[in-house]
């Protein structure tokens, strides 16, 4: 097993990481930025290298200085986690150069995946269903409208390179079509530095169900069934949850076997997770893959049993996968609340010094966190300071057992979104299970 | 001249007015000069053994045995003057090749834009360079010492 690892990444999933070294008995070494001296996961580590200044670009996106500091610690492997470098195949790569085993799937995987174009041609032959939509990049506006036309309104355009939820632009009538076409090109130069963009058709109420695959460098590669990440705002996912309430044996079983079909098509390994929109007829169509460890991960891990970054570093050691797919069970359901320092009604950033800080216990609860009692929350760094998950028999169960642990959560000094979450809880939508990608819009207006 | 004697010279100047002060004894000289808090530099004229006895002493004021240095000196750890840190995470050297001769030493003056020292990340050879004129105080690192972003290199006086 690896003697040392380097974790390339701050707070929560950090912790997490470290944790799994621990766990394997494995040296770990935290990088972190000068806004992040007091963090946790800097605490935790058995090093730490501070490797710039606050801005990601020059210290958590600073390829050189966070290869530096494996150098300098004589890390075997690093864990990327998920955001900053995690999907840089240009990382991976350099890695690979200097004799650095990067804890995640080999870099020609992650750039076909990574492009929504090339992703899309690689499952094709696959027969893994997508929506209809353009097989290439939109080169001008009048292909967009006659594509529009094709596919039939509404439609989505979105950039190939984008990712996180941004970047996208829906059009419900022709007019809006051309204006729409240019907003999105601009956006997608502006936050990715790549113009190209695609079309699809518009799903309207979809769900948003993904499922977690796991893989060896041997060809093994299995599924660990589906997590339904409807609850969005703004494509920022707010709740996830395990097993999805649309879920059947018969609909799983088909989007697992999808998925692997995906992952083998372009040779992948370790962890990822391929995301499906499913809409009102259970039918299911392949959106994109992340090719990371992923942020909701632990909802997965609480009804399989399965540690997840554990298998992932396992992997990358080279071990084959110990599970086969029959071995994967799913038992109970599972829910995880994002909480954000965030104000629970205009969500607006709120740093600052957490003044009381009391997590939740009991059975079926668990805390992925990083804060602490007298940490203050930094403001370069995205909003997500906490995970609250639970594991309960069923999802009535899981329901009772999340809004019963909010209401034990303790964190005053800064706003959170706990307040929003208890309001998803006691909502007779959410509790019946009637949840789209729209249900938040819906509920924020009421 | 030991270093009993040099804590004695600086109680006895920051006791009073006296801002610059220089003493020459035989092949020893010390200067003081008082900025917020005194400064010592030491140096040697000429090669001898570092504490010879001096043949006179000149008279300083008598001052009971001193058992800590006086409030205004800098506390352990933390050092008068301009810090000089590292912009890179890397190995610290002090000269361009393992048997040449070292960039600076302490009490050299350097000037603007010249090299001080450098730090090797990646197999580059990173040259840090002094961004004033300035004269080298303190050499705060070992040569091939691992720096972290932000770890002191050096401890300057501004010139």
């Amino acid at each position: 097993m690896f003697h040392k690892v380097l974790i390339a990444n701050r707070g929560e999933i950090a912790m997490r990481i470290i944790r799994a070294c621990k766990e394997l008995g494995i040296k770990t070494v935290a990088v972190y930025s000068t806004a992040d001296r007091d963090s946790l996961h800097v605490k935790l580590a058995d090093e730490s290298v501070c490797i710039g200044p606050a801005p990601s670009l020059q210290s958590y996106l600073n390829i050189n200085a966070i290869i530096s500091a494996a150098e300098l610690t004589d890390a075997e492997a690093i864990h990327p986690g998920y955001g900053f470098l995690s999907e840089n195949a240009a990382f991976a790569e350099i890695c690979e150069n200097c004799g650095i085993n990067f804890i995640g799937p080999n870099s020609a995987s992650m750039r076909v995946m990574g492009d929504k174009i090339s992703a899309r041609q690689a499952v094709i032959k696959e027969e893994v269903p997508i929506l209809p939509g353009t097989k290439e990049g939109v080169k001008d506006v009048n292909e967009a409208v006659r594509i529009a036309k094709e596919i039939g309104l509404p439609v989505i355009i979105k950039a190939t390179a984008g990712g996180g939820g941004r970047g996208m632009k829906i059009v419900h009538s022709p007019a809006a079509l051309p204006n729409a076409f240019a907003t999105a090109r601009a956006e997608a130069q502006a936050g990715f530095g790549n113009p190209e963009v695609y079309i699809e058709k518009y799903c309207e109420q979809p769900r948003h169900v993904e499922i977690q695959i796991l893989g060896d460098k041997y060809g093994n590669v299995i599924h660990l069934g589906e997590r339904d990440c409807s609850i969005q705002r703004r494509h920022q996912k707010i709740i996830e949850e395990a097993p999805s309430t649309v879920s059947t044996p018969s609909l799983r079983k088909a989007m697992g076997e999808a998925a692997v079909r995906a992952a083998k098509a372009v040779g992948y390994y370790s962890a990822g997770t391929v995301e499906f929109l499913v809409d009102k007829h259970n039918n299911f169509y392949f959106m994109e893959m992340n090719t990371r460890v992923q942020v909701e991960h632990p909802v997965t891990e609480m009804v399989t049993g399965i540690d997840i970054v554990r298998e992932q570093i396992r992997i990358a050691y080279g071990e084959k996968l110990r599970y086969k797919q029959d071995d994967v069970k799913i038992t109970g359901h599972s829910i995880e609340c994002r909480i954000n320092a965030e104000d629970p009604v205009k969500f607006t950033p709120c740093p600052g010094k957490i003044t009381s800080y009391h997590t939740p216990g009991g059975l079926g609860v668990r805390v992925d966190s990083f804060v602490y009692d007298g940490y203050t929350v930094v403001p370069h760094y995205d909003s997500l300071i906490a995970k609250l998950i639970v594991h309960a028999e069923t999802r009535e169960d899981a329901i009772r057992r999340m809004a019963r642990a909010l209401d034990e959560y303790i964190v005053d000094g800064i706003k959170t979104t706990i307040p929003f979450h208890k309001r998803i809880m006691a909502n007779k939508d959410f509790i019946e299970g009637n949840i789209d990608t729209g249900f938040l819009e819906r509920m924020v207006l009421e | 001249m030991d270093i009993k004697d040099i804590k004695l010279l600086i109680k006895a100047v920051t006791e009073t007015d006296i801002t610059e002060f220089e003493l020459e004894s035989g092949e020893e000289r010390v200067y003081l000069k008082r900025g917020h808090e005194p400064q010592v530099v030491q140096y040697q004229t000429a090669p001898a053994p570092v504490y010879a006895a001096a043949p006179q002493a000149a008279p300083i004021a008598a001052a009971p045995a001193v058992s800590s240095a006086p409030a205004a000196a800098p506390a352990a750890g933390e050092e008068k003057g301009e810090r000089i840190t590292s912009p890179i995470v890397g190995t610290f050297y002090r000269a361009p090749a393992p048997d040449a001769a070292p960039f600076v030493e302490v009490g050299q003056v350097v000037e603007k834009g010249q090299v001080l020292c450098i730090v090797e990340a990646m197999k580059l050879m990173n040259e840090i360079e002094a961004e004033y004129k300035c004269k080298i105080v303190k050499i705060s690192r070992e040569n091939a010492e691992p720096v972290e972003y932000g770890d002191t290199l050096f401890i300057v006086e501004k010139l």
